[in-house]
C-alpha cells in the first residue's frame, strides 16, 4: 500500500489554504489527506459540542468519531446551496450527541445534564485561541440579550440534549409556550450573532 | 398540519422533536420556503453556539478516526433524480432532500438483511419467495438511511423478478399506516401494500413484484388500511438498483 497519504501535508506553500468548503469537496471525491485536514479544522468543535451535551469523556471520544467518520461517508451529502459547511457538521454533531444522551435515558445523568446546562458558561478550555475566546464571548453575550424562558429553553435544548417536551416540564412550561421560546430565541442569537442566511 | 407548524421550526432545528414530529415537520418543510430559510439560519445560528464549546479531543482520537476512514466506504452521490411524478401528485422533495443525496449500494448482504432472514423464517405468506429473493445468487441490497435512526434496505433479484423492502426504526403510528409504493419511471405510483411494523420500529419484509419501468419505492403515511394513491408526502423514498 502506497504510504505517501501518510506523510502529513504541508499547508505552508499554499497560497490560500483550502477553506472547509473546498476540502469538503476533496473528501466527497475520497481524498483521505483532505480528510485528514477536515479533521484538524472542526474536531475540537464537535468534540466540545459533544462533551458538552454527553459530559462522558468516553462517550464523547466515541460520538465524535462516528461524527467525523460520518462527514467522511456522507461528504457528497454536503450542499453549499444549503448552508454553510460548519453548520452541516454540527447538525450531525448535535443530532448524534442527543440521539445518544436520548438512548441512555439514566434519570441521574439527566439531572446532572440539567444542572450542567443551567448553570455553566461555554467554557472549560485551558489552551484556548484567542479567536475562539472572542466567539465564546459573543456567544455569550447574547445569550445575555434573551429572556430568561428564551435562555434557558435554547440552552437546555442545545447544550443538553433534552426535548422540548422535557425542556417544558423542567421549567414547569406548557408545550406550546416552550416551542415558540425556541423559535424567537433563536431568531434574536441569529439577529444578534449577525448570521445572514 | 396546524397553523402553529411554523413555530415548530426552532425545537426542529435544536433536535427537539421526537422523531415522528421531524419527519411530519419535514413533510412541512417540503411545502414551506419560508420554513426553510428559517431552519437554515437557525442551523448556522446553533453552529455559532456549537463555535462556543471548542475543546480539543485527545490527541490519540485521530490516529484512530483516520484509521477507521481508511476502511469505510463512502456512499456514491445518488442518481441525479428520482421518478418525478408528471400525474395526480407532486412531490416536491424527492428530487431534493436528505436520502435522495447518497445512496449506499451494498452489494454483499448485510446485517439488516440477515435479521430479516431470521424474521422470515417465521412468515408463513411468501416467506419462500422472500427468503429465495433474499438468498438469490444475483439478488441486489440498496440501503439507505433516510433519516436519524431509519434504515431501509430493499433487495431485489432480476431472475426471480421480484423484490423485498424492508426496514427498521420506523416509529409507532396510530390509527394511521405506513404504506410503500413502488414509483416508475414515467412518474406514476403503485401500492405494494401497508407496512406491519412491530413495537421495535422493525418492519416485516414486503414482497413486491416490480412491473417494467420501476425505478424507486417510497413510503408515505396513509389512513389506517392505506390509500389507492398517496395522500401525503412520502416520509422516505430511493432508488432501486438492478
Ligand atoms: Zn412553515
Amino acid at each position: 500500500m502506497d504510504r505517501a497519504a501518510a506523510v502529513p501535508h504541508d499547508a505552508a506553500h499554499d497560497a490560500d489554504p483550502p477553506g472547509l468548503e473546498e476540502l469538503l469537496g476533496l473528501v466527497a471525491r475520497g481524498d483521505e489527506q483532505a480528510f485528514g485536514r477536515v479533521y484538524d479544522l472542526i474536531s475540537p468543535t464537535v468534540y466540545g459540542l459533544v462533551r458538552r451535551i454527553l459530559r462522558d469523556p468516553a462517550q464523547s471520544e466515541e460520538v465524535t468519531q462516528e461524527v467525523l467518520v460520518e462527514v467522511w461517508r456522507s461528504a457528497c451529502r454536503y450542499d453549499a446551496r444549503r448552508g454553510s459547511p460548519q453548520a452541516w457538521v454540527m447538525t450531525l454533531a448535535h443530532r448524534r450527541a442527543v440521539d445518544r444522551v436520548r438512548s441512555e435515558q439514566a434519570s441521574s445523568d439527566r439531572e446532572a445534564r440539567a444542572a450542567a446546562a443551567d448553570t455553566q458558561r461555554p467554557y472549560d478550555e485551558v489552551a484556548e485561541e484567542a479567536t475562539d475566546r472572542l466567539e465564546r464571548e459573543r456567544v455569550r453575550r447574547c445569550l445575555d440579550t434573551l429572556t430568561e424562558l428564551q435562555e434557558q429553553s435554547v440552552r437546555l435544548a442545545f447544550y443538553g440534549g433534552y426535548s422540548y417536551r422535557e425542556v417544558a416540564g423542567l421549567l414547569s412550561a406548557p408545550l406550546g409556550t416552550i416551542k415558540t421560546r425556541m423559535r424567537d430565541g433563536l431568531i434574536r442569537l441569529r439577529d444578534c450573532l449577525g448570521v445572514d442566511w | 398540519m396546524g397553523q402553529d407548524t411554523h413555530t415548530l421550526t426552532g425545537a426542529y432545528a435544536l433536535n427537539a422533536l421526537s422523531p415522528t414530529e421531524s419527519v411530519r415537520f419535514e413533510d412541512h418543510l417540503a411545502d414551506c420556503d419560508s420554513c426553510v430559510q428559517e431552519v437554515r439560519g437557525f442551523a448556522e445560528t446553533s453552529a455559532r453556539l456549537a463555535a462556543a464549546t471548542v475543546q480539543a479531543p485527545p490527541a490519540e482520537l485521530r490516529a484512530r478516526v483516520l484509521e477507521e476512514v481508511a476502511r469505510t466506504r463512502q456512499l456514491a452521490p445518488a442518481p441525479e433524480r428520482l421518478p418525478e411524478p408528471r400525474a395526480r401528485r407532486t412531490w416536491p422533495w424527492l428530487l431534493g432532500l436528505a436520502l435522495a443525496a447518497c445512496v449506499a449500494t451494498i452489494i454483499a448482504l448485510g446485517a439488516v438483511v440477515l435479521d430479516q432472514g431470521r424474521q422470515v423464517d417465521e412468515l408463513h405468506a411468501n416467506e419462500q419467495r422472500i427468503a429465495a429473493v433474499i438468498s438469490a445468487p444475483d439478488a441486489v441490497s440498496t440501503s439507505a438511511e433516510p433519516m436519524e435512526g431509519v434504515s431501509v434496505t430493499v433487495v431485489s433479484s432480476e431472475t426471480l423478478g421480484d423484490l423485498v423492502f424492508s426496514a427498521h426504526g420506523l416509529e409507532d403510528l396510530h390509527e394511521e399506516d405506513y404504506q410503500l409504493w413502488l414509483t416508475r419511471d414515467d412518474g406514476s405510483v403503485y401500492s405494494a401494500g401497508v407496512l406491519s411494523v412491530d413495537e421495535a420500529g422493525f418492519v416485516l419484509p414486503v414482497l413486491a413484484e416490480p412491473d417494467e419501468g420501476t425505478e424507486g419505492v417510497a413510503v408515505t403515511v396513509e389512513p389506517e388500511g392505506g390509500s389507492d394513491q398517496p395522500t401525503s408526502d412520502p416520509v422516505m423514498a430511493m432508488p432501486v438498483t438492478g
